[in-house]
């Protein structure tokens, strides 16, 4: 994954700003369409040229192609500053389906004050274009007392309404003197397009703190990207957050393939012939007064893949415990887990690529999540999942841990993975998932950065592979898939702001969980969750088991 | 991915190191027992009072003739954990009371008194940490035609309880709370309301030791209002007592419970003063 990749999954998400939309799908729409060649048309937000921000400057281009057909092209921008002189350029692959809108946000890495000219090319097979503007970076020294602060309490503690959101916008002015400001807002759905914006003209004096009710109008069930503004001459800022509105009712329209069942029955059925051969090897330093084992194996297709045990130390020969099956995130290798829990064993696994399981599968970053993609029974995920399930063969395999007392739990790709041997492997008796990814695939371009990035890449790479081939054998590999076969208790939780795992495509896997369940929503946090969720997780987990 | 990295570790690491308060509090509260799980908590205590309240209430009157009443009891306390839902408790006192006055002649009586038997039942739990259960409880006397040592009566009781666990400044906290209704089946049987509750709160990061505060008391009603210096013996009472308790755990199989108790308000009844020491002993069978 290059520098610029790896910052646009992590730090961007897709922004559309109200003044950008406005300019762009508003009056330029109208009259650039009645041109009969078609184009991709451009605009940016912020469109006023001069714009002045106070260290990074930030950009949202924003795209409406009028071709009949989906374009794929790149999006690129060349920073110069005085005399012409490059100071920074960088490129991005982008996918452009008719009449869509969609925008792309980008942060200018910090660069010293002084004024500044910034190309944005759109590239398509034969048509290019470019949009330009100006702005400027504060000195240090103006920075010092020229904000505008704001602070944006929703009127929902989780983020969720039934009908209408509405939020309080507080406002603080550290100028020298009294400011006119517009305080806007901009809804888009999550995957950009525009829903309601609306703003207001306000002055904001230079003590205290000015208060202002937005009652967004209802919606229709589902969640949606909202971004409130201040602008005043030499200043802007931008609060981002989300919104969702009745998430119960909110369903993916795409289906799970008929034969979805019967192609993991297949997978186990292939799996249930190789031979195991577990090799525990006990590790002589241990903490937390517990003991800890190396676990070999093999998995589908014969891969050895590894994983620790820890368990507490116990002088009772008829003590079990119940085990926490933890599974990684993306690319994360996993030691042995410690901690004075006296009732649970840990067995941490690492899948075929990740961490101490790459003796065969050891491929970079970038080109895991995309490894044999262009064929399902071969697909790198189709024998990680294989490995969750070997790795509850090897805990029923131990006398000395309970059978029926089995968490799986993981972030990220744990939280899929936890979801995914949850619906495939009834074996386990509570799930836990926090932002799974790959949820909902179909839904994720437009939506996500990334893997859509490294699947792009990935099917330039591969001759007659399509996004559709792609996503037919995704839906193999989907969350929402795998959660209608859960018949365990199942927590998720999910960040209102993630821009990996979309509130959107969690919420539609959740909403298919059968099995008691229960989610919890951080309004204000991207991919991550917080400490209640692992405190609630573990009480219930502790009852689930009867650990009291 | 630094922070899936970070957060995939935190993640496993936080829920391991969650231990419940609950299987610390001393037994009798709303919390679940664990399946398999028996706990066993023989205690001694001591009991004297030399005033009492008579049926006007306050202020209490000392007994004439510098009288004394003591009592020295000995209760083995056991609870079992039968499944998730449903435990088995039993308690069986064995007492060994006396009064003393400089102008009677000591008469000490001593004996098993009434045993309890009962199921308690885990109703439900708000977000896992309120927890409620209901217990019924038969009343047994082992004794016959000693009313030093009880009514002699049949009796049942139904009780509600809740308790929960948290965190206050950085320790961990925990209440008890119970009401139970008891229904003695003897003629002028009494009724009795009993009620209790416990805030304990662990004064170290290691769970080994906490402090907590019980109040509680008995209403009991009956058409009999004689009184005695003899509690067990009162059917027309009432009273109130608060205690202070300290707990002191040496390994997860056993634990001390101290308890030092004064009776502050009555009706009908002596106003003592309590000591007790409870020994403590888990025992998993699962």
């Amino acid at each position: 994954m290059t520098s610029f990749s790896k910052k646009f999954t992590v730090i961007v998400c897709l922004v559309i700003t109200v003044s950008g939309l406005q300019h762009a799908f508003g009056q330029k729409q109208t009259a650039d369409t009645t041109k009969k060649r078609p184009q991709v048309i451009m605009s940016l937000s912020p469109a006023e040229p001069d714009t002045t921000f106070s260290t990074n400057a930030y950009y949202s281009v924003n795209l409406l192609s009028t071709f009949a057909t989906d374009q794929s092209g790149t999006l690129s921008y060349l920073l110069t500053g005085k005399g012409g002189k490059k100071i920074k350029a960088e490129s991005m692959h982008v996918k452009l389906a008719p009449t869509c809108p969609i925008s792309y946000a980008f942060s200018i890495p910090t660069i010293p004050a002084g004024a500044y000219k910034i190309n944005f090319t759109v590239t398509v097979p034969g048509y290019q274009d470019t949009i330009s503007s100006t702005f400027k970076i504060k000195s240090d020294e103006s920075r010092k007392d020229s904000v505008i602060n704001m602070t944006l309490t929703p009127h929902s503690d989780d983020g969720i309404f039934s009908t209408n959101a509405s939020y309080t916008l507080s406002v603080s002015n550290t100028f020298p003197s009294a400011q006119k400001a517009t305080l806007s807002y901009l809804v888009t759905t999550e995957a950009g397009k525009k829903v309601k914006a609306d703003s207001i003209h306000v002055k904001i004096g230079t003590s205290g703190i000015a208060s202002y009710d937005f009652n967004i109008p209802p919606a229709k069930p589902g969640f949606y990207k909202i971004n409130f503004m201040v602008a005043v001459p030499d200043y802007t800022d931008t609060i981002r957050r989300a919104f969702g509105i009745k998430p119960a009712l909110v369903r993916s329209q795409h289906a799970k393939p008929a034969d979805f069942d019967a192609f993991w029955q297949q997978s186990k059925a292939e799996l249930a012939k190789v031979k195991p051969e577990y090799k525990v090897t006990e590790i002589a330093n241990c903490k937390d007064n517990r003991r800890v084992f190396e676990v070999e194996m093999r998995s589908l297709d014969g891969l050895l893949i590894r994983g620790f045990l820890t368990e507490p130390k116990n002088h009772s020969k008829t003590k079990k415990f119940a085990v926490l099956l933890g599974l990684p995130g993306y690319q994360v290798a996993l030691g042995p887990m410690y901690g004075s829990d006296p009732d649970i064993a840990i067995f941490t696994l690492n899948i075929r690529g990740n961490g101490y399981s790459r003796d065969v599968i050891s491929v970079r970053r970038e080109s895991y999540i995309v490894l044999n993609l262009e064929d399902k029974n071969r697909y790198v995920l189709r024998g990680a999942i294989m490995d969750c399930v070997r790795a509850v063969d090897f805990i029923y395999s131990r006398p000395e841990l309970r059978h029926d007392n089995i968490i799986a739990a993981g972030g990220s790709l744990g939280g899929f993975l936890a979801i995914a041997t949850s619906g495939v492997d009834n074996r386990i008796n509570f799930c836990s998932a926090a932002n799974p990814i790959m949820c909902d695939v179909r839904n994720l371009p437009h939506e996500v950065d990334w893997p859509l990035i490294d699947i792009n890449l990935y099917i330039k790479t591969r001759p007659g592979l399509t996004m559709d081939k792609v996503m037919d054998n995704l839906d193999y590999f989907d969350g929402k898939n795998f959660a209608s076969g859960i018949k365990c208790p199942t927590l998720v939780g999910l960040g209102m702001v993630d821009n990996i795992a979309p509130p959107d495509h969690v919420y539609n896997m959740y909403n298919e969980i059968r099995a008691d369940k229960h989610i919890i929503i951080f309004r204000d946090l991207a991919h991550e969750i917080g400490r209640w969720y692992n405190v609630y997780e573990g009480r219930w987990m502790r009852d689930t088991f009867a650990l009291f | 991915m630094r922070l899936l990295k970070t957060y995939t570790k935190t993640l496993l690491i936080t829920l391991t190191i969650f231990i419940g308060l609950q299987s610390r509090s001393y037994a009798d509260g709303g919390f679940p027992v664990r399946p398999g799980r028996l706990l066993l908590a023989p205690s001694v205590s001591y009991f004297f009072a030399n005033s009492a309240w008579d049926t006007t209430g306050t202020p209490a009157k000392r007994y004439p003739n510098n009288g004394k009443y003591s009592s020295v009891g000995v209760t083995f306390y056991g609870e079992y954990g039968i499944s998730r839902k449903f435990a088995a408790v039993l308690s069986l006192p064995y007492v060994y009371n006396s009064f003393t006055a400089s102008n009677i002649t000591s008469n000490p009586s001593s004996g098993l008194t009434d045993m309890e038997t009962g199921i308690r039942y885990y109703l439900a739990n708000i977000d896992f940490i309120y927890y409620f259960s209901l217990q019924g409880t038969a009343v047994t006397p082992l004794y016959h035609n000693d009313r030093s040592l009880g009514y002699g009566e049949e009796g049942g009781e139904l009780k509600l309880a809740v308790s929960g666990s948290g965190n206050l400044f950085d320790r961990s906290i925990y209440f008890n709370a119970s009401d139970g209704f008891r229904q003695y089946f003897g003629s002028n049987g009494p009724w009795q309301n009993r009620y209790t509750g416990t805030f304990g709160i662990t004064i170290d990061k290691e769970y080994q030791n906490q402090v907590s505060v019980t109040g509680s008391g008995i209403l009991s009603r009956s058409t009999d209002k004689t009184f005695s210096p003899v509690l067990e013996a009162n059917k027309d009472y009432s009273f109130f007592e608060l205690s202070l308790n300290y707990g002191h755990t040496f390994t997860d199989e056993i634990s001390v419970f101290a308890t030092a108790g004064k009776f502050l308000t009555g009706y009908n009844t002596s106003a003592g003063t309590l000591f007790s020491l409870a020994f403590i002993y888990r025992l998993d069978y699962k």
